[in-house]
Parts: structure tokens; C-alpha cells; sequence
């Protein structure tokens, strides 16, 4: 894995927006975004994350266009052929023979009064969950592009998940997409309010429904791990095979915690194989995709050559989502919510 | 969420009804795509009725212009642009293929995408294209109908 707070590349892009660049420059990078969101709401104010987005745009000067069938090249062709030459061709092209996610394209002939950049996410089939996340990812490229490079070369493209997952910038602006999409002040009051004592699924659910519709429960879970105040992780897992051979078996593709978790020991790592009497087997077998919980314990979990990991119980709740199970891990040490935090703190 | 200055809604009004028509929109259409009754729509394009910084980012969100612009009548200077510059392996295979000017700024265009473009492998940087590069997405991005 790629240690991003000190990865040239951000430093130079700290370099160049002006800000730090001798500490953690991923965290330089999210405060400066923040920063200037804040500055925005300093005129404006809003309710609610969609209407965060919708300010942020205007003031980036950014139009937000969505594909939600291939019919939609057609329209975005029309209403905006004078963009640029052939650019139907240039959006089949992208959209219909490669694996683009999201395109920022300068606009270099605005209508009157209108946007400088055109930003046009592809939101179709599949890419439909991740669309929301894709306008957010957009909006931080430019709140990361220092003044004087405002003018772009014609164009950005946001590239399929696995290649974005190589490159250290892209990694930098998801963690500020990460951020903004879930913008702090509105989720976590919504997410407190929805979830009460227990961080499950339902009360994640609820709290996206309510500030950042439109949001997938995969990047809701990313920010509400980030922002439950007790101790809690979020994972996902697959069947997958594991490479000593052994048969395939449900195993940890992606996991977070928070630091709250981390000072708990919370041990669980990717690639770790799912114990068979988890509640995230019973729901990897249940068609439906009804959440389901369950009081365990950490120290089901065993590592090759080093046995079970320490004892921890905690509350598990798992949701199948098509192949991939996904986990919340929380109330950690089997205590309430309320005796948790005295002990954080 | 506040509201706009009661001064500012007749020309608020008229610039929102102006964008509209530009667009070929109807009140109809516009207030569909902004999530507001056709009622209101037209009391705030004839200036009597105030709209909430919430309806007003709809509405400048749609008709893809800025709150300042319908709040204010405020617009920013239009930035400063490069010039385009075709590179010498694409005028050559421009000259050589008899392609027009017009085909050529569009490969030119798709390149700068293909220049962002990043692979499963991580490939970060772009080759130089050759003169046989830029025949070759010719053919993807004209002859593949």
C-alpha cells in the first residue's frame, strides 16, 4: 500500500496550492479543501449534502451532467456539441468503449453566464452506486488544482476503480471526496440521531436517505466509521481463495476502522479468512439481504503461524449486498455506547 | 436557509426567465428539472415572489449558470485560455491523411484524455505519439461506427 502522506507527488501538489508540505501532506491536502468549502458557507448556507454539492459547484463553476443511459450521450451531445469538435464521438468513445467513470471537460465556449467546466459522470447500470461518490471525486480534482493551473488541457477523466487505486493523487482526492460527499457538520448529527446507541446498517440507511441521498451504503459506511464517536470498523468480504492453496472461503476484501477501534486492539486485517460461526457466513447464505446481528469475539479470528487474535467482543452486523458481505464491527469490549466513551476519553 | 434580497427579484426574475428561453426551455420544463411547482416558477420569474437560497441553487444548478449571476446579474471574467498547439507528428499525419481541421483538433482533444488516461497497471507516464498513433486512433474515433 501506497503511504500517501508523504508521497512526492502530493507534495508537490501541496507545493503548488501553497500549503505545507514537510508533515502529512494527505492531511495538508483534506484541510485545505475543507478550508475552502467552509469559505464558501460563509456566504451561503445550506441543509443538506446535496445542496453542499450544488454549492460547490457553482462556485468551482462547474456543471454537473449524469449519464444514466446511453441515450443520454445523444442528449449531452446535442446540448453541448459546441463544446467541442466530434464530441460525439469523443463521448462514445469514452462512455461506450472504455472504462471511464467520470470526464472534466474546460469549457471553452460558456453560453452566457454559464459554467466554465463541464463535468459529465457516468451513472449507468452498476456505476449508478457510485455516481454520487464519481461528482464528488470531480469537484475535489478542482478544489485541489492550484489558481494558476484553473485552466485545464481540455480535459480530466476519472478512471475505472482499478486503476484509480494505483495513482497517489486520485487516492488523495477520494479521501477528500470521502470527506466532502459526507460533509461532517450534516452527517454526523443525522447519523447520531438515525443510529442512537447502535451503529447498524438501517440507522446508516436512514441518515444518507435524510443528508446525502443518492449516496451508496458502501461509501455511507466509510463515513460513518469515520465519524461514530465509539469504536467501530467496517468491512467487506468475498469468497475468494487465499494463496496456500486451501479452497475458496469468505474472506476480507476491504476494512476500516476508526482510532477509536484502533485503541481497542481491533486486529482484523484484509485477507483474513471470515470464522465459519460469524453472523457475516450466515448472511453470506441468506438470499435476502436483510441485515442480520450478532454478540462475538474477536479472538475467533486467527492468523497463520500466530493463532486466534486477542479477546474483544463486539457487535457484529452484516448485509449482503450481491456477492460481497459487508460487516460493521462496533460496541467494542461488550460494554454500552455510553461506558465505551468514558473509557476512550 | 435565507433568502434573496426583495430588491433584487425583478432582476433576478428576468434573468432566470431569459437563461430559460435561451435554453428552449419551457416554465413547465425548467420547473421539473428544479423540483418546482410551475406557479411558483413564474412568480419569481415576474418578480413577485422571493426564493430561498436552497430553490435558487436548484434552479442556477439547472440552468447550469451561477447564484451570482441570477442573485446579483454578477458574471466573472471569461479566463484566460492557451492557445492550441498541434503537435508536429499529428500536423504531419494531418497533412499526409488530408484530414480536416476540424477532425484534427478532435483527435488532438480525445488524446489529451488518453494522455490522463491511467491503466490497471498503473502506467502514469504518456508516450510521445507517433505519427502511426495518431492514424490509429483516427480509425478508433472516426472509422469504428
Amino acid at each position: 500500500m501506497i503511504d500517501l502522506t508523504r508521497h512526492p507527488k502530493l507534495r508537490q501538489l501541496a507545493r503548488n496550492l501553497r500549503i505545507p508540505d514537510n508533515g502529512d501532506c494527505l492531511r495538508a491536502l483534506c484541510d485545505h479543501a475543507i478550508a475552502t468549502v467552509r469559505q464558501m458557507l460563509t456566504e451561503w448556507s445550506v441543509d443538506t449534502i446535496e445542496e453542499l454539492r450544488m454549492l460547490v459547484a457553482d462556485r468551482l463553476s462547474v456543471k454537473l451532467e449524469f449519464l444514466d443511459s446511453d441515450d443520454d450521450i445523444e442528449r449531452l451531445a446535442s446540448t453541448y456539441g459546441h463544446v467541442m469538435t466530434h464530441f460525439r464521438r469523443i463521448l462514445r468513445l469514452e462512455f461506450l468503449n472504455s472504462d471511464t467513470e467520470g470526464l472534466l471537460i474546460d469549457n471553452p465556449k460558456p453560453s452566457k453566464a454559464g459554467r466554465d467546466y463541464l463535468a459529465i459522470i457516468d451513472a449507468r447500470g452498476p456505476r449508478k452506486m457510485r455516481a454520487y461518490f464519481t461528482a464528488w471525486h470531480e469537484l475535489a480534482h478542482l478544489l485541489l488544482y492550484p489558481p494558476r493551473q484553473l485552466v485545464l488541457d481540455g480535459f480530466r477523466r476519472t478512471p475505472g476503480q482499478n486503476a484509480k487505486r494505483k495513482d497517489p493523487v486520485e487516492s488523495a482526492v477520494d479521501h477528500v471526496a470521502g470527506l466532502l460527499a459526507f460533509w461532517e457538520p450534516l452527517f454526523a448529527p443525522a447519523l447520531r440521531v438515525a443510529a442512537d446507541d447502535e451503529l447498524t446498517f438501517d440507522a446508516i440507511e436512514r441518515a444518507t436517505k435524510e443528508v446525502a441521498p443518492g449516496a451508496s451504503l458502501y461509501a455511507a459506511s466509510f463515513a460513518a466509521i469515520r465519524s461514530w464517536p465509539g469504536p467501530a470498523a467496517f468491512l467487506t468480504a468475498e469468497v475468494a481463495s487465499i494463496k496456500d492453496g486451501s479452497a475458496p472461503s469468505l474472506c476480507v476484501q476491504t476494512i476500516i476502522h476508526n482510532d477509536r477501534a484502533r485503541n481497542f486492539e481491533c486486529r482484523v486485517r484484509k485477507n483474513m479468512r471470515v470464522p465459519t460461526m460469524s453472523v457475516l457466513h450466515r448472511a453470506l447464505d441468506d438470499p435476502s439481504s436483510s441485515s442480520q446481528s450478532a454478540q462475538e469475539n474477536q479472538s475467533w479470528w486467527e492468523v497463520s503461524d500466530f493463532g486466534p487474535l486477542p479477546d474483544l467482543r463486539w457487535q457484529v452486523h452484516a448485509a449482503r449486498q450481491g456477492q460481497v458481505v459487508y460487516g460493521l464491527l462496533s460496541n467494542m469490549g461488550g460494554l454500552p455506547l455510553r461506558l465505551e466513551l468514558v473509557r476512550v476519553v | 436557509m435565507g433568502q434573496t434580497q426583495p430588491e433584487d427579484t425583478v432582476g433576478m426574475g428576468k434573468r432566470i426567465s431569459d437563461l430559460r428561453e435561451e435554453r428552449g426551455w419551457t416554465q413547465k420544463q425548467l420547473a421539473e428539472r428544479a423540483g418546482l411547482s410551475i406557479t411558483f416558477l413564474s412568480e419569481v420569474e415576474n418578480g413577485k415572489r422571493n426564493v430561498s437560497y436552497g430553490k435558487l441553487l436548484r434552479i442556477a444548478d439547472e440552468l447550469g449558470t451561477s447564484m451570482d449571476y441570477l442573485a446579483r446579474g454578477v458574471q466573472s471574467d471569461p479566463r484566460p485560455r492557451p492557445p492550441v498547439e498541434f503537435p508536429s507528428a499529428l500536423s504531419d499525419a494531418a497533412e499526409e491523411q488530408g484530414w480536416l481541421h476540424g477532425e484534427t483538433l478532435a483527435l488532438l482533444q480525445a488524446r489529451q484524455l488518453v494522455r490522463e488516461r491511467r491503466t490497471p497497471k498503473g502506467t502514469e507516464t504518456p508516450k510521445e505519439y507517433t505519427k502511426q498513433d495518431w492514424v490509429d486512433l483516427y480509425t478508433r474515433l472516426f472509422e469504428n461506427d
